[in-house]
Protein backbone atom coordinates (compact mmCIF):
# COMPACT_ATOMS: atom_id res chain seq x y z
CA UNK A 1 0.00 0.00 0.00
CA UNK A 2 1.03 3.60 -0.61
CA UNK A 3 0.07 6.03 2.13
CA UNK A 4 0.46 9.80 2.29
CA UNK A 5 0.64 10.86 5.93
CA UNK A 6 -0.01 14.41 7.17
CA UNK A 7 1.26 14.45 10.74
CA UNK A 8 1.02 17.28 13.27
CA UNK A 9 4.52 18.21 14.41
CA UNK A 10 4.94 20.43 17.46
CA UNK A 11 8.21 20.70 19.37
CA UNK A 12 6.77 21.81 22.70
CA UNK A 13 3.68 23.03 24.57
CA UNK A 14 4.14 26.71 23.73
CA UNK A 15 5.58 26.34 20.25
CA UNK A 16 3.20 26.64 17.28
CA UNK A 17 2.85 23.36 15.41
CA UNK A 18 2.24 22.51 11.77
CA UNK A 19 1.51 19.54 9.52
CA UNK A 20 4.35 17.70 7.82
CA UNK A 21 3.76 15.30 4.95
CA UNK A 22 5.41 11.89 4.70
CA UNK A 23 5.09 9.50 1.75
CA UNK A 24 5.19 5.81 2.64
CA UNK A 25 5.64 3.02 0.09
CA UNK A 26 5.18 -0.71 0.76
CA UNK A 27 2.88 -0.34 3.77
CA UNK A 28 1.60 -3.78 4.74
CA UNK A 29 -2.16 -3.97 5.29
CA UNK A 30 -1.41 -6.20 8.29
CA UNK A 31 0.46 -3.49 10.18
CA UNK A 32 -1.31 -1.66 12.93
CA UNK A 33 -1.36 2.11 12.64
CA UNK A 34 1.31 2.36 15.34
CA UNK A 35 3.53 -0.20 13.59
CA UNK A 36 3.35 1.96 10.50
CA UNK A 37 4.47 4.96 12.60
CA UNK A 38 7.29 2.80 14.05
CA UNK A 39 8.52 2.05 10.52
CA UNK A 40 8.29 5.73 9.59
CA UNK A 41 10.18 6.70 12.77
CA UNK A 42 12.96 4.19 11.95
CA UNK A 43 13.32 5.86 8.59
CA UNK A 44 13.33 9.35 10.14
CA UNK A 45 16.03 8.32 12.65
CA UNK A 46 18.13 6.84 9.82
CA UNK A 47 17.76 10.09 7.90
CA UNK A 48 18.94 11.95 11.02
CA UNK A 49 15.52 13.58 11.55
CA UNK A 50 13.45 13.90 14.70
CA UNK A 51 11.04 10.90 15.03
CA UNK A 52 7.34 11.49 15.62
CA UNK A 53 6.51 11.39 19.32
CA UNK A 54 3.44 9.31 20.22
CA UNK A 55 2.40 7.25 23.23
CA UNK A 56 1.70 3.52 23.40
CA UNK A 57 2.08 0.69 25.87
CA UNK A 58 0.16 -2.60 25.72
CA UNK A 59 -0.76 -2.36 22.02
CA UNK A 60 -3.69 -4.68 22.61
CA UNK A 61 -6.34 -2.06 23.30
CA UNK A 62 -6.64 -2.36 27.07
CA UNK A 63 -4.25 0.14 28.64
CA UNK A 64 -5.50 3.49 27.35
CA UNK A 65 -2.04 4.90 26.65
CA UNK A 66 -2.27 5.36 22.88
CA UNK A 67 -4.63 7.68 21.08
CA UNK A 68 -4.71 10.54 18.61
CA UNK A 69 -6.99 11.82 15.90
CA UNK A 70 -7.00 10.14 12.49
CA UNK A 71 -8.94 12.10 9.87
CA UNK A 72 -10.64 14.04 12.65
CA UNK A 73 -11.78 10.96 14.58
CA UNK A 74 -10.45 9.85 17.95
CA UNK A 75 -8.67 6.48 17.49
CA UNK A 76 -9.50 6.56 13.79
CA UNK A 77 -12.53 5.55 11.75
CA UNK A 78 -13.10 2.03 13.11
CA UNK A 79 -15.74 1.72 15.84
CA UNK A 80 -14.80 0.31 19.24
CA UNK A 81 -11.04 0.14 18.74
CA UNK A 82 -8.02 2.00 19.99
CA UNK A 83 -5.38 3.26 17.58
CA UNK A 84 -3.06 0.33 18.36
CA UNK A 85 -5.78 -2.12 17.25
CA UNK A 86 -6.53 -0.24 14.04
CA UNK A 87 -4.91 -1.93 11.05
CA UNK A 88 -3.85 -0.42 7.76
CA UNK A 89 -6.26 -2.69 5.85
CA UNK A 90 -9.01 -0.26 6.92
CA UNK A 91 -7.44 2.43 4.71
CA UNK A 92 -7.26 2.46 0.94
CA UNK A 93 -4.20 2.41 -1.25
CA UNK A 94 -2.89 5.90 -2.00
CA UNK A 95 -5.00 7.51 0.73
CA UNK A 96 -3.98 10.73 2.46
CA UNK A 97 -4.34 10.34 6.22
CA UNK A 98 -4.34 13.32 8.58
CA UNK A 99 -2.98 12.67 12.08
CA UNK A 100 -3.50 15.22 14.87
CA UNK A 101 -3.10 15.06 18.63
CA UNK A 102 -6.13 14.86 20.96
CA UNK A 103 -7.12 18.46 21.57
CA UNK A 104 -8.90 20.05 24.53
CA UNK A 105 -8.15 22.91 26.85
CA UNK A 106 -7.42 20.38 29.63
CA UNK A 107 -5.09 18.34 27.35
CA UNK A 108 -2.10 20.55 26.48
CA UNK A 109 0.16 19.17 23.73
CA UNK A 110 3.54 18.06 25.11
CA UNK A 111 5.11 17.14 21.79
CA UNK A 112 3.79 16.06 18.36
CA UNK A 113 0.99 13.56 19.16
CA UNK A 114 1.66 13.34 22.91
CA UNK A 115 -0.75 15.26 25.13
CA UNK A 116 -0.84 15.70 28.88
CA UNK A 117 -3.86 13.72 30.10
CA UNK A 118 -3.01 13.93 33.82
CA UNK A 119 -6.16 16.03 34.31
CA UNK A 120 -8.12 12.74 34.14
CA UNK A 121 -6.00 11.37 37.01
CA UNK A 122 -6.63 14.59 38.95
CA UNK A 123 -10.41 14.00 38.62
CA UNK A 124 -9.95 10.43 39.91
CA UNK A 125 -7.92 11.65 42.88
CA UNK A 126 -10.89 13.77 43.96
CA UNK A 127 -13.29 10.87 44.42
CA UNK A 128 -12.80 7.99 42.01
CA UNK A 129 -11.96 5.57 44.79
CA UNK A 130 -13.42 3.80 47.84
CA UNK A 131 -12.04 4.47 51.33
CA UNK A 132 -12.41 1.18 53.19
CA UNK A 133 -10.08 -0.91 55.27
CA UNK A 134 -9.42 -3.88 53.06
CA UNK A 135 -8.60 -6.46 55.76
CA UNK A 136 -8.60 -10.13 54.89
CA UNK A 137 -10.69 -11.60 52.11
CA UNK A 138 -14.41 -11.71 53.05
CA UNK A 139 -16.46 -14.90 52.78
CA UNK A 140 -17.94 -15.50 49.38
CA UNK A 141 -21.42 -13.93 49.02
CA UNK A 142 -21.14 -12.04 52.32
CA UNK A 143 -21.84 -8.91 50.29
CA UNK A 144 -24.63 -9.79 47.83
CA UNK A 145 -24.26 -8.27 44.36
CA UNK A 146 -26.86 -9.10 41.74
CA UNK A 147 -25.81 -10.50 38.39
CA UNK A 148 -27.32 -7.46 36.72
CA UNK A 149 -25.45 -4.95 38.90
CA UNK A 150 -22.18 -6.80 38.46
CA UNK A 151 -22.40 -6.80 34.68
CA UNK A 152 -23.62 -3.20 34.44
CA UNK A 153 -20.81 -2.06 36.75
CA UNK A 154 -18.38 -3.95 34.54
CA UNK A 155 -19.73 -2.23 31.40
CA UNK A 156 -18.80 1.13 32.91
CA UNK A 157 -15.55 -0.17 34.39
CA UNK A 158 -14.28 -1.02 30.90
CA UNK A 159 -13.31 2.67 30.57
CA UNK A 160 -9.55 2.73 29.99
CA UNK A 161 -9.23 6.48 30.53
CA UNK A 162 -7.70 7.10 27.09
CA UNK A 163 -9.34 10.52 26.73
CA UNK A 164 -11.03 9.87 23.37
CA UNK A 165 -14.32 11.20 24.79
CA UNK A 166 -12.67 14.49 25.75
CA UNK A 167 -10.97 14.73 22.37
CA UNK A 168 -14.19 14.06 20.43
CA UNK A 169 -16.37 16.35 22.56
CA UNK A 170 -17.06 19.77 21.01
CA UNK A 171 -16.70 21.18 24.54
CA UNK A 172 -13.64 19.19 25.62
CA UNK A 173 -15.75 17.72 28.43
CA UNK A 174 -14.81 14.67 30.50
CA UNK A 175 -18.46 13.86 31.27
CA UNK A 176 -18.45 10.36 29.76
CA UNK A 177 -15.24 9.50 31.65
CA UNK A 178 -16.57 10.93 34.91
CA UNK A 179 -19.97 9.30 34.39
CA UNK A 180 -18.39 5.91 33.72
CA UNK A 181 -16.23 6.10 36.84
CA UNK A 182 -19.08 7.27 39.06
CA UNK A 183 -21.52 4.71 37.60
CA UNK A 184 -19.28 1.71 38.06
CA UNK A 185 -18.70 2.60 41.72
CA UNK A 186 -22.32 3.45 42.58
CA UNK A 187 -23.67 0.22 41.07
CA UNK A 188 -21.74 -1.82 43.66
CA UNK A 189 -22.42 -1.82 47.42
CA UNK A 190 -18.90 -0.61 48.22
CA UNK A 191 -19.46 2.58 46.25
CA UNK A 192 -22.56 3.59 48.23
CA UNK A 193 -21.22 5.31 51.35
CA UNK A 194 -19.25 8.03 49.54
CA UNK A 195 -21.67 8.70 46.68
CA UNK A 196 -22.51 12.31 47.42
CA UNK A 197 -19.04 13.47 48.27
CA UNK A 198 -17.67 11.66 45.23
CA UNK A 199 -19.94 13.26 42.63
CA UNK A 200 -19.59 16.72 44.18
CA UNK A 201 -15.81 16.69 44.34
CA UNK A 202 -15.33 15.08 40.93
CA UNK A 203 -17.66 17.55 39.18
CA UNK A 204 -15.98 20.54 40.81
CA UNK A 205 -12.57 19.14 39.87
CA UNK A 206 -13.62 18.57 36.25
CA UNK A 207 -14.50 22.23 35.80
CA UNK A 208 -11.53 23.53 37.77
CA UNK A 209 -9.23 21.58 35.45
CA UNK A 210 -10.58 23.38 32.39
CA UNK A 211 -12.91 20.72 30.94
CA UNK A 212 -16.14 22.02 29.41
CA UNK A 213 -19.64 20.85 30.31
CA UNK A 214 -21.81 18.28 28.55
CA UNK A 215 -24.15 19.47 25.80
CA UNK A 216 -25.47 15.97 25.06
CA UNK A 217 -24.18 15.75 21.48
CA UNK A 218 -23.04 12.15 22.18
CA UNK A 219 -19.87 12.53 20.09
CA UNK A 220 -18.08 10.83 23.02
CA UNK A 221 -20.21 7.69 22.76
CA UNK A 222 -19.53 7.53 19.00
CA UNK A 223 -15.76 7.59 19.54
CA UNK A 224 -15.30 5.63 22.79
CA UNK A 225 -13.08 2.61 22.01
CA UNK A 226 -14.94 0.70 24.75
CA UNK A 227 -18.33 1.84 23.42
CA UNK A 228 -19.47 3.10 26.81
CA UNK A 229 -23.09 4.32 26.64
CA UNK A 230 -24.09 7.91 27.41
CA UNK A 231 -26.26 6.28 30.06
CA UNK A 232 -23.13 6.99 32.15
CA UNK A 233 -23.76 10.72 31.70
CA UNK A 234 -27.45 10.38 32.64
CA UNK A 235 -26.28 8.54 35.76
CA UNK A 236 -23.78 11.34 36.46
CA UNK A 237 -26.63 13.88 36.42
CA UNK A 238 -28.78 11.57 38.54
CA UNK A 239 -25.98 11.35 41.11
CA UNK A 240 -25.65 15.12 41.07
CA UNK A 241 -29.40 15.69 41.65
CA UNK A 242 -29.40 13.04 44.38
CA UNK A 243 -26.49 14.80 46.11
CA UNK A 244 -28.06 18.23 45.65
CA UNK A 245 -31.65 17.62 46.64
CA UNK A 246 -31.29 15.32 49.64
CA UNK A 247 -29.81 15.71 53.09
CA UNK A 248 -26.17 14.85 53.34
CA UNK A 249 -25.58 11.96 55.70
CA UNK A 250 -21.86 11.92 55.03
CA UNK B 1 -9.86 21.57 44.57
CA UNK B 2 -11.58 24.91 44.02
CA UNK B 3 -13.76 25.20 40.95
CA UNK B 4 -15.83 28.01 39.45
CA UNK B 5 -18.65 27.16 41.85
CA UNK B 6 -20.68 24.41 43.37
CA UNK B 7 -21.94 22.13 40.60
CA UNK B 8 -21.89 25.09 38.27
CA UNK B 9 -22.42 23.63 34.80
CA UNK B 10 -24.80 21.02 36.16
CA UNK B 11 -26.90 23.76 37.76
CA UNK B 12 -27.04 25.71 34.49
CA UNK B 13 -27.95 22.51 32.63
CA UNK B 14 -30.83 21.85 35.04
CA UNK B 15 -32.10 25.45 34.69
CA UNK B 16 -31.92 25.27 30.90
CA UNK B 17 -33.70 21.88 30.82
CA UNK B 18 -36.57 22.83 33.15
CA UNK B 19 -37.20 26.26 31.64
CA UNK B 20 -36.84 24.77 28.15
CA UNK B 21 -39.55 22.19 28.79
CA UNK B 22 -41.81 24.95 30.14
CA UNK B 23 -41.14 27.05 27.03
CA UNK B 24 -42.09 24.09 24.78
CA UNK B 25 -45.42 23.99 26.65
CA UNK B 26 -45.79 27.71 25.97
CA UNK B 27 -45.07 27.18 22.26
CA UNK B 28 -47.89 24.64 22.06
CA UNK B 29 -50.40 26.98 23.75
CA UNK B 30 -49.29 29.94 21.65
CA UNK B 31 -49.78 27.86 18.50
CA UNK B 32 -53.25 26.87 19.70
CA UNK B 33 -54.07 30.58 20.05
CA UNK B 34 -52.66 31.37 16.60
CA UNK B 35 -55.01 28.89 14.96
CA UNK B 36 -57.93 31.27 15.77
CA UNK B 37 -56.53 33.33 12.85
CA UNK B 38 -58.37 30.85 10.60
CA UNK B 39 -61.67 31.96 12.19
CA UNK B 40 -61.27 35.53 10.94
CA UNK B 41 -60.85 38.93 12.63
CA UNK B 42 -63.97 38.86 14.87
CA UNK B 43 -63.23 35.60 16.64
CA UNK B 44 -59.45 36.16 16.75
CA UNK B 45 -59.70 39.62 18.31
CA UNK B 46 -62.34 38.44 20.76
CA UNK B 47 -60.13 35.51 21.86
CA UNK B 48 -57.10 37.81 22.16
CA UNK B 49 -59.06 40.27 24.31
CA UNK B 50 -60.38 37.43 26.44
CA UNK B 51 -56.81 36.29 27.09
CA UNK B 52 -55.67 39.83 27.86
CA UNK B 53 -58.25 40.36 30.61
CA UNK B 54 -57.80 36.92 32.17
CA UNK B 55 -56.23 37.43 35.63
CA UNK B 56 -54.45 34.05 35.41
CA UNK B 57 -52.47 35.36 32.45
CA UNK B 58 -50.56 37.74 34.79
CA UNK B 59 -49.07 34.75 36.61
CA UNK B 60 -48.22 32.97 33.37
CA UNK B 61 -46.62 36.13 31.98
CA UNK B 62 -44.34 36.48 35.00
CA UNK B 63 -43.36 32.80 34.76
CA UNK B 64 -42.69 33.23 31.07
CA UNK B 65 -40.41 36.22 31.56
CA UNK B 66 -38.50 34.33 34.27
CA UNK B 67 -38.26 31.21 32.09
CA UNK B 68 -36.99 33.16 29.08
CA UNK B 69 -34.40 35.07 31.13
CA UNK B 70 -33.14 31.95 32.96
CA UNK B 71 -33.06 29.94 29.72
CA UNK B 72 -31.14 32.62 27.79
CA UNK B 73 -28.68 33.29 30.62
CA UNK B 74 -28.02 29.54 31.09
CA UNK B 75 -27.52 29.13 27.36
CA UNK B 76 -25.04 32.00 27.15
CA UNK B 77 -23.07 30.86 30.22
CA UNK B 78 -22.95 27.22 29.06
CA UNK B 79 -21.90 28.18 25.53
CA UNK B 80 -19.09 30.40 26.86
CA UNK B 81 -17.86 27.68 29.24
CA UNK B 82 -18.04 25.01 26.55
CA UNK B 83 -16.14 27.07 24.02
CA UNK B 84 -13.44 27.67 26.58
CA UNK B 85 -13.27 23.91 27.29
CA UNK B 86 -12.59 23.19 23.62
CA UNK B 87 -9.33 25.12 23.62
CA UNK B 88 -7.40 24.78 20.36
CA UNK B 89 -9.60 23.77 17.43
CA UNK B 90 -8.95 20.79 15.18
CA UNK B 91 -7.45 21.48 11.77
CA UNK B 92 -9.19 18.42 10.32
CA UNK B 93 -12.82 18.81 11.31
CA UNK B 94 -15.13 15.81 11.54
CA UNK B 95 -18.55 15.99 13.20
CA UNK B 96 -19.67 12.67 14.65
CA UNK B 97 -23.21 13.85 15.36
CA UNK B 98 -25.92 15.93 13.70
CA UNK B 99 -25.06 19.60 13.10
CA UNK B 100 -28.07 20.93 15.05
CA UNK B 101 -26.79 19.21 18.21
CA UNK B 102 -23.57 21.22 17.98
CA UNK B 103 -25.15 24.50 16.86
CA UNK B 104 -27.63 25.09 19.69
CA UNK B 105 -25.96 28.47 20.29
CA UNK B 106 -26.68 29.48 16.66
CA UNK B 107 -30.32 28.35 16.62
CA UNK B 108 -30.71 29.92 20.07
CA UNK B 109 -29.32 33.24 18.83
CA UNK B 110 -31.68 33.26 15.82
CA UNK B 111 -34.65 32.53 18.10
CA UNK B 112 -33.56 35.35 20.43
CA UNK B 113 -33.39 37.76 17.47
CA UNK B 114 -36.84 36.59 16.39
CA UNK B 115 -38.15 37.02 19.94
CA UNK B 116 -37.00 40.66 20.03
CA UNK B 117 -38.63 41.40 16.65
CA UNK B 118 -41.80 39.53 17.65
CA UNK B 119 -42.14 41.40 20.94
CA UNK B 120 -41.59 44.70 19.08
CA UNK B 121 -44.18 43.89 16.38
CA UNK B 122 -47.04 42.42 18.40
CA UNK B 123 -46.58 41.97 22.13
CA UNK B 124 -45.44 45.46 23.15
CA UNK B 125 -47.84 47.51 20.96
CA UNK B 126 -50.85 45.33 21.86
CA UNK B 127 -50.18 44.30 25.42
CA UNK B 128 -48.17 47.19 26.93
CA UNK B 129 -48.52 50.49 25.04
CA UNK B 130 -51.97 49.66 23.67
CA UNK B 131 -51.35 51.48 20.37
CA UNK B 132 -52.59 48.38 18.55
CA UNK B 133 -56.26 47.63 19.24
CA UNK B 134 -57.10 45.41 16.28
CA UNK B 135 -54.58 42.59 16.69
CA UNK B 136 -55.83 40.70 13.63
CA UNK B 137 -55.20 43.77 11.47
CA UNK B 138 -51.66 44.09 12.89
CA UNK B 139 -50.94 40.43 12.11
CA UNK B 140 -52.38 40.76 8.60
CA UNK B 141 -50.29 43.90 7.98
CA UNK B 142 -47.05 42.30 9.20
CA UNK B 143 -47.46 39.13 7.15
CA UNK B 144 -48.42 41.03 4.00
CA UNK B 145 -44.71 41.89 3.84
CA UNK B 146 -42.84 39.05 2.07
CA UNK B 147 -39.59 39.84 3.93
CA UNK B 148 -41.25 39.64 7.32
CA UNK B 149 -42.86 36.33 6.36
CA UNK B 150 -39.54 34.96 5.10
CA UNK B 151 -37.80 35.98 8.33
CA UNK B 152 -40.61 34.38 10.35
CA UNK B 153 -40.41 31.11 8.40
CA UNK B 154 -36.61 30.94 8.69
CA UNK B 155 -36.75 31.66 12.42
CA UNK B 156 -39.13 28.71 12.88
CA UNK B 157 -36.87 26.42 10.85
CA UNK B 158 -34.13 27.28 13.35
CA UNK B 159 -36.59 26.67 16.18
CA UNK B 160 -37.14 23.21 14.71
CA UNK B 161 -33.40 22.52 14.84
CA UNK B 162 -33.29 23.83 18.41
CA UNK B 163 -36.19 21.59 19.47
CA UNK B 164 -34.77 18.53 17.69
CA UNK B 165 -31.92 18.47 20.20
CA UNK B 166 -33.63 20.23 23.10
CA UNK B 167 -36.29 17.69 24.02
CA UNK B 168 -34.01 14.66 24.15
CA UNK B 169 -31.21 16.64 25.78
CA UNK B 170 -33.49 17.98 28.53
CA UNK B 171 -34.49 14.48 29.61
CA UNK B 172 -30.88 13.29 29.54
CA UNK B 173 -29.96 16.22 31.78
CA UNK B 174 -32.75 15.33 34.17
CA UNK B 175 -31.14 11.88 34.38
CA UNK B 176 -33.82 9.99 32.43
CA UNK B 177 -32.22 7.12 30.58
CA UNK B 178 -34.17 3.98 29.87
CA UNK B 179 -33.87 1.13 27.44
CA UNK B 180 -37.47 1.57 26.26
CA UNK B 181 -38.46 5.14 27.12
CA UNK B 182 -35.39 6.99 25.85
CA UNK B 183 -35.99 5.97 22.20
CA UNK B 184 -39.70 6.80 22.64
CA UNK B 185 -38.82 10.24 24.06
CA UNK B 186 -36.40 10.82 21.17
CA UNK B 187 -39.19 10.11 18.66
CA UNK B 188 -41.55 12.47 20.51
CA UNK B 189 -38.82 15.12 20.38
CA UNK B 190 -38.37 14.80 16.62
CA UNK B 191 -42.15 14.88 16.14
CA UNK B 192 -42.43 18.11 18.17
CA UNK B 193 -39.45 19.60 16.33
CA UNK B 194 -41.32 19.17 13.04
CA UNK B 195 -44.93 19.67 14.15
CA UNK B 196 -44.57 22.88 16.20
CA UNK B 197 -42.63 24.92 13.60
CA UNK B 198 -44.83 23.52 10.83
CA UNK B 199 -47.94 24.84 12.59
CA UNK B 200 -46.50 28.33 12.95
CA UNK B 201 -45.14 28.34 9.38
CA UNK B 202 -48.49 27.19 7.99
CA UNK B 203 -50.30 30.11 9.63
CA UNK B 204 -47.62 32.58 8.52
CA UNK B 205 -47.97 31.43 4.91
CA UNK B 206 -51.78 31.41 5.22
CA UNK B 207 -51.74 35.06 6.28
CA UNK B 208 -49.17 35.94 3.62
CA UNK B 209 -51.08 34.39 0.75
CA UNK B 210 -54.34 35.85 2.02
CA UNK B 211 -52.80 39.31 1.74
CA UNK B 212 -50.99 38.54 -1.53
CA UNK B 213 -53.24 36.27 -3.62
CA UNK B 214 -51.27 37.12 -6.77
CA UNK B 215 -48.26 35.26 -5.23
CA UNK B 216 -50.41 32.18 -4.85
CA UNK B 217 -51.35 32.24 -8.54
CA UNK B 218 -47.66 32.69 -9.41
CA UNK B 219 -46.80 29.33 -7.85
CA UNK B 220 -45.89 27.02 -10.76
CA UNK B 221 -48.10 24.11 -9.65
CA UNK B 222 -51.07 26.47 -9.36
CA UNK B 223 -50.52 28.32 -12.62
CA UNK B 224 -53.66 26.86 -14.15
CA UNK B 225 -55.88 27.91 -11.22
CA UNK B 226 -57.57 31.25 -11.59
Amino acid sequence: MRIRLRVWRQRGPDVPGKFEVYELEDVSPDWSFLEMLDVLNLRLVREGKEPIAFESDCREGICGTCGFMINGRAHGPLKGTTVCQLHMRHFSDGETITVEPFRARAFPVIRDLVVDRSALDAIMQEGGYISTNVGSAPDANSIPVSRWAASRAFDFATCIGCGACVAACPNGSASLFLGAKVSHLMLLPQGGPERKRRIRKMLIAMEALGFGGCSNTYACEAECPKEISVEAIARMYREAWRAMFSHSEE
Amino acid sequence: MRGPGFYSFVVYKLSAALTGLFLILFLVFHLYGNFYLLEGPMVYNWKARELLVNPLIRVVEVLLVIAFVVHIVSGVVLTARNWSGRGERYRYVFWQTAFFKRLMWLSGAVILLFLVVHLGTFTVPYRITGEVQDLYQAVAKAFANPWYTLFYVLAFVFLGFHLAHAWESAFQTLGVFHRVWTPVLRSIGYFLAVAIPLGYIFLALYMFFKANPEWLRALPFLSGVS
